[in-house]
């Protein structure tokens, strides 16, 4: 997790099934990241790296950005990632995680009344990302195709 | 990042360090003959990697490369990665396929992947015939993408269970050729502890 003001930009490298999340607000300069690996902290036992897990790891972010004057109600979100990197015809039983972290991420923002205003998720290739807090562009590189801007 | 190494008896690296040998060097001997060329293998690495740290071990989470994944299921689980950087994926396809044929095509990532499959297979047998557990793997996959992108995949199994994965990274390189590339097997501390178990060394002793 990280955040970011103006002049500086956050980024994440390498997101395969992992989800990045991005939150700020449309007003300010100061914008937050967490890069979360699994869907839910309450289904695993070794859960103390809240950061790890979409629930934990949103509230965390959450609250950090609260305490640098962001409020939850304006907070917005870009989010991308969840890929699919290896097409195993029979999955663990974990399934398909990247779409598992996606659909996780949608529903915890959702109760926190958190919009996604937009995002790059899915499919079968990894991702960096770069967040630009004064434009508000989420950069997103990938490996043989086009950056593009989200 | 010495720190974690540190974690794993001296014992028990000697012995992961040996296992490694010796799958990697089946495996890579099974690719001399197809390549028809000396292969030489360099000591395997055996650490145990903060997940945060795993992105690294395969010269940074942007570098792209060629990952095929294949999973250990048994009385092991584990996973093993045959990964090669962009331009070592091409000279391999040339030399299997000839030049005419793009190593991006379907016929030189198959080929890629039958390499690799051949590699896995030998590596596993090893590793049956050391520990006399009964292993079975799935069909290799194959990617190409960011380095932290592909180890994310066994960063993510292995996060149900712990925050550490131990890998044992064995590099080759094929002499006249200029192919350099890694067998990686790599799991949680867990079920090392019971191929460990298997081998007549205690367990780990880790967390």
């Amino acid at each position: 997790m990280n955040t970011c003001m103006a002049g500086d930009t956050i980024t994440t490298i390498g997101l395969g099934s992992c989800v990045g999340i991005v939150l700020y607000e449309r007003t300010k300069n100061i914008a937050g990241l967490v890069h979360i690996m699994l869907p839910d902290s309450t289904k695993i036992r070794q859960n103390q790296n809240k950061l790890k897990f979409a629930d934990t790891g949103i509230q965390a972010l959450v609250e950090e950005l609260e305490k640098q004057g962001l409020s939850r109600k304006n907070m917005i979100a870009k989010i991308a990632g969840g890929a699919k990197m290896f097409q195993f015809s029979s999955d663990t039983a974990m399934g398909n995680i990247g779409e598992k972290n996606v659909e996780a991420v949608r529903e915890v923002l959702k109760q926190y009344g958190i919009k996604i205003v937009s995002e790059d998720v899915g499919l079968n290739y990894g991702r960096t990302i770069v967040f630009d807090p004064v434009t508000k562009d989420l950069t997103v590189v990938t490996a043989g195709k086009q950056t593009h801007i989200i | 990042m010495e720190k974690h190494t540190e974690q794993l008896s001296e014992q028990v690296k000697d012995a992961l360090t040996e296992l490694g040998n010796i799958g990697a060097g089946n495996a890579t001997t099974s690719l001399s003959v197809l390549l028809s060329s000396k292969l030489s293998m360099s000591a395997p690495t055996v650490k145990l990697y903060d997940f945060n740290e795993l992105e690294n071990a395969l010269g940074g989470p942007e570098t792209s490369v060629v990952g095929v994944l294949s999973r250990l299921h048994g009385s092991f689980n584990a996973m093993i990665l045959f990964v090669l950087g962009l331009d070592d994926a091409r000279h391999l396809s040339e030399v299997l396929l000839g030049q005419t044929q793009d190593w991006h095509s379907e016929m030189g990532m198959s080929a890629i992947g039958e390499i690799a499959n051949i590699l896995i297979g030998s590596y596993v047998a090893s590793l049956e015939n050391l520990s006399g557990m009964e292993l079975r793997y799935s069909q290799p996959q194959i990617c190409i993408d960011m380095a932290g992108a592909i180890l994310s995949v066994p960063c993510i199994e292995y996060g149900m269970v712990s925050d550490k994965a131990l890998l044992i990274n064995s590099g080759f390189k094929a002499g006249n050729q200029e192919i350099d590339g890694y067998i990686m097997l790599i799991s949680e501390m867990h079920s090392f502890d019971q191929l460990l178990l298997k081998l007549g060394i205690g367990g780990a002793g880790v967390e």
